[in-house]
């Protein structure tokens, strides 16, 4: 269905480039289906076309019109009567076969083609169900391995357009229009080789009215392209417009600018109707046009037969049994059903042109993002289960200690391991989102573990950028980050990550019950734990008034919580991680007093005997710190606890005082 | 079928392309079958041996497909503006409603909703219209005019397609409505796969920073595997459509070339036979335009129940009343920007009151601050006062005069508001600007750019007022937003103002300095500030201080509520005490 579709130009390399790489979708997972595909495709074919032998070659030729007329050699091609021509219809065979017998094979072939007709049919379905699932499925499964940096770079519609509407224009054609093209070809096929086998003249004709059909079709559906191309730009303007405007509706209210709104709309939608009835002009125009065509063609074959026939001429045919013939009126019919089946295909076809074009670019966008590249993991130190020898050394275990430790393969090939501490590190390190822009100057932070680091500065000072260098959401450009002295780096990602705790400001609640949203700080925590993270978080509280307490489902990013409440639960999340490093970034809008006050207190509660890097808005929070950084354009300009910046005079004075006057 | 109906109004001008469109459709129809019908004299001058007659037929039937061609031609020219204007008056037809809306309205869609509605929604209905309306005409025409034809050809022969033709409609409509409501089901869950992947998207750094990979993986399959398991169990019946079909046309056959050649061997002696060959291969035509026509029927049927989601959300947006007009004999002169509530209740929800039995008495050049937590009715306070919604009970007056008696037009625009969520739209600053006054010269705006504390960076932007706001302004601050929809709402020139949380992203400074600008230059507007920061309201004339649920603590100035309110003090002492760390740009 044609949707509000982004028209990404898509070059003519990579549509094909799409094309051979969707097929090898197909062969790869479905080799014995495809094959099953093709056959009864065929086998189908194959059946409505022999249908149309039948009558015009077998049962006019061979048994009508010998039984109701004597045909007498070298006279014209008007017979005489028969006498009795029941009795010779009756006795009457055709290669061994008499009149019920030629039914009887019709019906069988008829049932072959019936059934087949299903599966194809069916089995194409399941094909193009199965493409579209395995290729959703690996969008999905790649999306999760893709940088950060990509999900910056596209936004979530561009995003969302290629799981839904690209996806479907995808399927859309496997479904449809492949198996019509194949069916079509197969059918073309039998039907010239059955009309050589008749008469070349003819033939000649019909090939002649399929060509100009071919011509035609190309013609209008080359223009109906680009005026189709125009209408979707046309409608992405208008939708974008509306999208706009509606999103801002409340203030279009305030400000008395319906007349105004309702005139800039009418512009857009009065030109979006100008390429709309062009584009579809085209398109409408060219069906009626090759459906006449083909009836033309009818009233030319019958013509040129006729006259053929009338003349006396002798045709020619490519058939070992009767190279030479004369023209019969039995050639001719079937020659004018033959002629129809072999037609029709093409504008078939034309009609699916237009949706393989806009899948094979649908697929050239699905496969930018199959082939996005991932992020680089060359991380070989992991995180394992351990548990304390006699020495208090940690051995690696395999069951659930709840104590971690580094597993640090040599190129010597021995092993080491080594308590997960949470000793953070940071050396001189520079970082910018582009090569050209360095954001970061020279940052150098020490924590020990059970240490608690604040960041303070205006927005903008880089503050959430540090955080997101230490669980390698982007790489640094230069110097060094360490973690429990091992360079982060050579940390597997993954175990990096949940060897740190994350708190956003912005909370993402995912669909699910609290329960399975708490948990998912810890797939493997039993109810219990679940229970004493919410309450160490203080979000117990609250999870308990809700309607189905901890089994309440959350549903649209947890909408129906407050702020707060939203906090609260990613809070407890984090609890139930129990990372032995947390990043926190506190909360700046204000929430209502109460729970304001409870995620103070649960973030105190869970900052407690971990390493802590908090960007800190709170007074309390950042009194406490062991060490605090004021962090200004990308640069840590003073560093110290609360009494030493405070004895500095400097920024921090500046703003704990409110004697800020500086203005970013 | 009623939506239908509902819809079908908006052809409006375009009628007479739908008319036309039918009509050619019609005359196409029929000379199709009458290419069909001359087909046998054709054939029976071959059989005949008479190139007259040969040549003759062959020009009636070629100057027939010609004529049918033309028809075809200009049905496909009227059709396509009939259904572009069919999409077009839609979607004006919404818009124009959609202007009328009041907040209320808005507020039941939601935005989102109604983009989806006036942007997807129409493109089905106008894709499934266009379909759909040459259909209409031609399966049924073509279908009688065939079998009549038949019946004039081969009366006795006829009767089969009587039989067939119910037979197969039966079982396209059949497997038609058992799969649909599994379609819904797909396109329900449709939803499911598209949030998972919207909430993975948005949550990505999440999933990273815990590792949860595999949990989505799994998630996501297993709802793709469903819509694939659903999607296979609707293909099933539906592959059944072909060869439904495909009988059909091997059953006529059969059954016409079995009972068609014992006819014509029959009376073959007859002086005027029942039957001959060329009028058997004739019904052989006939059989594929009626099995063609009942192919379209079916079609139609599947395009109307997949389009009927779409028309019924498209009907709910035409058909939603706006609970907020202007009256009769407005009246049009705002005397001033006095504002009174007399009891004012006002709920939402029926009897969930979020404010309840409000009186106040504000003259005209107050400043009012309102301070209070989240979900504490500051916003639905103020804006009773523009009329953006209605009070439940109670009676809000403006100038000395119920709200409700003033024309809407002249009332907002006397009341200026600048929404706590605001947004600037594409376009360039200037134009941004000038929403609050479109005649607004650049001396007026740089002015109200100067109370709004916006010439600055704007004067540092080598275009100034011509920079391009990007759509959704992403290529704006937080801060500069704010400041230039305070800027617009004062081009307005309103008698009052009301500032929700207006200045939240300024930092202290600015945020004073827009104080400052407002009581010296616009000393007769009556002001409202709603603010978190208990600093931007503690020098206006009045504070209001409301508590959760929409309860209003106390009224009075700086100095009278930190003798009488204890919620104040508290909050203008924790506030106060050390600086704001949260000092933005």
């Amino acid at each position: 269905m044609p949707r509000n579709r982004n028209v990404t130009p898509v070059s003519k390399q990579e549509r094909r480039g799409a094309l051979g790489r969707l097929l090898k979708y197909v062969f790869k997972f479905y080799p014995g289906l495809f094959a099953v595909v093709v056959l009864c495709i065929l086998l189908s074919s194959f059946a409505s076309t022999v249908g149309s032998y039948f009558i015009g070659n077998i049962l006019i030729d061979e048994f009508l019109t010998p039984s109701i007329y004597e045909v007498i050699p070298s006279a014209t091609v008007e017979g005489v009567l028969r006498d009795d021509p029941a009795s010779y219809f009756a006795n009457l065979t055709v290669m061994g076969v008499n009149f019920t017998g030629a039914i009887l094979i019709m019906i069988a072939i008829f049932v072959v083609g019936v059934v087949a007709g299903y599966f194809y049919n069916y089995c194409m379905s399941k094909i193009a169900q199965g493409v579209q699932k395995r290729i959703r499925d690996q969008l999905f499964a790649h999306m999760q391995d893709l940088p950060v940096a990509y999900f910056d770079l596209h936004t979530r519609g561009d995003i969302m357009s290629v799981y839904t509407n690209d996806v479907d224009a995808l399927r859309e054609m496997l479904a449809r229009a492949v198996p019509m093209s194949v069916s079509s070809i197969v059918t073309m096929t039998v039907c010239f080789f059955l009309m050589v086998r008749t008469d070349l003249y003819l033939t000649l004709v019909v090939i002649l009215f399929a060509v100009l059909i071919a011509l035609l079709t190309k013609y209008f559906t080359s223009h109906s392209r680009k005026y189709f191309i125009a209408q979707q730009k046309e409608l992405g303007k208008t939708n974008g417009y509306i999208e706009e405007m509606i999103s801002g509706q409340k203030v279009v209210k305030v400000f008395n600018y319906e007349e105004k709104n309702i005139e800039g709309f009418k512009a857009h939608n009065d030109a979006l109707l100008i390429d709309a009835v062009k584009a579809n002009r085209y398109a409408s125009v060219l069906m009626p046009t090759v459906n006449q065509l083909g009836n033309l063609q009818y009233a030319f074959i019958a013509l040129i037969g006729g006259v053929l026939a009338v003349s006396g001429i002798q045709g020619f045919a490519l058939n070992p049994s009767e190279w030479v013939h004369a023209y019969t009126f039995g050639i001719i019919t079937s020659f004018l059903l033959y002629s129809k089946s072999f037609v029709q295909p093409i504008g078939n076809v034309a009609q699916q042109l237009n949706t393989i074009v806009l899948a094979l670019a649908a697929s050239s966008r699905i496969f930018a993002m199959i082939d996005a590249k991932e992020e680089v993991d060359d991380g070989y130190v992991e995180l394992v289960n351990a548990k304390e020898d006699e020495n208090g050394n940690p051995i690696p275990v395999t069951e659930r200690t709840g104590k971690w430790a580094w597993k640090h393969p040599h190129e010597d090939g021995s092993i080491t391991y080594t308590w997960l501490k949470g000793k953070i590190d940071l050396l001189h390190v520079d970082f910018g989102y582009t090569k050209e822009r360095v954001i970061l100057h020279d940052i150098s932070i020490y924590a020990k573990p059970g240490q608690k680091v604040a960041f303070v500065g205006p927005t903008g000072a880089g503050k959430t950028t540090i955080t997101n260098l230490l669980n390698r959401f982007y790489d640094i450009a230069d110097g060094k980050i360490r973690y429990d002295d091992i360079n982060i780096n050579k940390i597997k990602k993954a175990d990096l990550r949940r060897a740190l705790g994350m708190v956003f400001q912005d909370t993402k609640l995912f669909t699910g019950t609290v329960m399975e949203n708490i948990r998912y700080g810890n797939l493997e925590a039993s109810d219990e734990e679940v229970i004493a993270a919410a309450k160490l978080a203080n979000a117990d509280t609250f999870i308990q008034q809700l309607p189905d307490g901890y089994d309440t489902l959350l549903s649209n990013g947890g909408a129906s919580l407050s702020q707060g409440q939203r906090q609260l639960l990613s809070i407890a999340r984090a609890a139930v991680a129990n990372p032995p490093v947390l990043i926190l970034d506190e909360a700046t809008s204000s929430i209502d007093s109460r729970t304001e006050y409870l995620v103070q207190k649960g973030m105190d509660a869970i900052m407690k005997g971990r390493t802590v890097f908090v960007i800190a808005h709170r007074l309390s929070t950042i009194q406490n710190s062991d060490v605090i950084m004021v962090l200004d354009h990308g640069r840590i300009i003073e560093r110290g606890n609360h009494e030493e910046l405070l004895a500095l005079h400097g920024k921090y004075y500046q703003l704990y005082t409110g004697n800020s006057i500086t203005e970013e | 079928m009623k939506t239908i109906r509902k819809l079908s109004h908006y052809i409006k001008q375009f009628k007479k392309d739908l008319v036309l469109t039918w009509v050619l459709v019609l005359v196409e129809s029929v000379l199709e079958i009458l290419v069909a019908f001359f087909l046998q004299y054709l054939m029976k001058g071959v059989q005949n041996n008479s190139l007259n007659e040969v040549i003759m037929w062959a020009s009636v039937i070629a100057s027939m497909a010609i004529l049918a061609a033309i028809m075809g031609i200009l049905a496909g020219y009227w059709s396509s503006s009939a259904a572009a204007g069919f999409g077009h008056n839609l979607r004006e037809a919404m818009y124009i409603r959609i202007q009328s809306y009041s907040f209320k309205n808005i507020d039941k869609f939601s935005p989102s909703s109604i983009v989806t509605r006036t942007t997807t929604d129409v493109t089905n209905v106008q894709f499934a219209f266009m379909m759909i309306m040459r259909t209409v005409i031609r399966a049924p025409f073509m279908m009688i005019f065939a079998l009549i034809m038949t019946f004039v050809t081969a009366p006795q022969l006829a009767w089969i397609f009587l039989i067939i033709i119910p037979v197969v409609l039966f079982f396209l409509i059949f497997i038609a409505y058992t799969t649909h409501p599994i379609f819904e089901k797909v396109f329900r869950t449709y939803d499911d796969l598209n949030e998972s992947v919207e909430e993975n998207v948005d949550g990505i750094r999440v999933v990273k920073s815990f590792g949860r990979k595999e949990y989505h993986i799994s998630a996501f399959e297993k709802v793709s595997s469903f819509i694939y398991r659903s999607f296979i169990r609707a293909e099933k019946r539906i592959a059944f459509n072909g060869p439904i079909m495909n009988t059909a046309i091997y059953t006529a056959m059969i059954l016409i070339s079995v009972l068609g050649s014992s006819i014509i061997i029959k009376t073959s002696h007859d002086p005027s036979p029942a039957l001959q060959i060329p009028q058997l291969t004739t019904l052989f035509t006939y059989i594929m335009m009626i099995l063609m026509s009942l192919m379209m029927v079916s079609m139609v049927y599947v395009m109307i129940t997949i389009a009927r989601n779409s028309a019924e959300r498209i009907v709910e947006i035409v058909e939603e009343e706006s609970d907020i007009t202007s009256p009769e004999n407005a009246v049009t002169t705002i005397d001033n920007g006095e504002v009174d509530f007399e009891n004012v209740s006002f709920a939402y929800v029926k009897d969930k009151n979020v404010l309840s039995h409000v009186n106040l008495h504000i003259p005209s050049g107050t400043s009012v601050g309102i301070i209070g937590p989240t979900g504490s009715s500051k916003t639905t306070l103020v804006s009773l006062i523009a009329r953006l919604y209605d009070a439940s009970e109670g009676v809000v007056k403006v100038g000395g005069r119920d709200v409700r008696e003033y024309d809407l037009k002249a009332l907002r625009d006397s009341v200026a508001v600048v929404l706590q969520k605001n947004v600037l739209f594409s376009g360039t600053i200037r134009e941004n600007l000038q929403w609050g006054n479109l005649n607004a010269s650049d001396e007026e705006i740089w002015k109200a750019c100067d109370i709004a504390q916006a010439t600055e960076f704007l004067k540092a932007h080598p275009q100034g007022l011509d920079k391009v706001v990007v759509q959704g302004g992403t290529n704006v601050s937080g801060g500069q937003k704010q400041r230039l929809c305070i800027a617009r709402a004062l081009l307005k020139n309103p008698k009052i103002l009301i500032l929700d949380d207006s200045t939240s992203a300024c930092d202290t400074h600015t945020d004073a300095l827009i104080r400052e600008g407002l009581s010296t230059q616009r000393k007769d507007v009556t002001k409202f500030i709603i603010a978190q920061r208990v600093l931007s309201i503690k020098d206006c004339d009045m504070i209001i201080v409301m508590e959760a649920g929409g309860e209003i603590v106390a009224v009075g100035n700086n100095d009278e509520l930190m003798e009488s309110c204890s919620v104040y003090k508290e909050l203008y002492e924790s506030q106060l005490r050390g600086g704001d760390f949260d000092a933005a740009e």
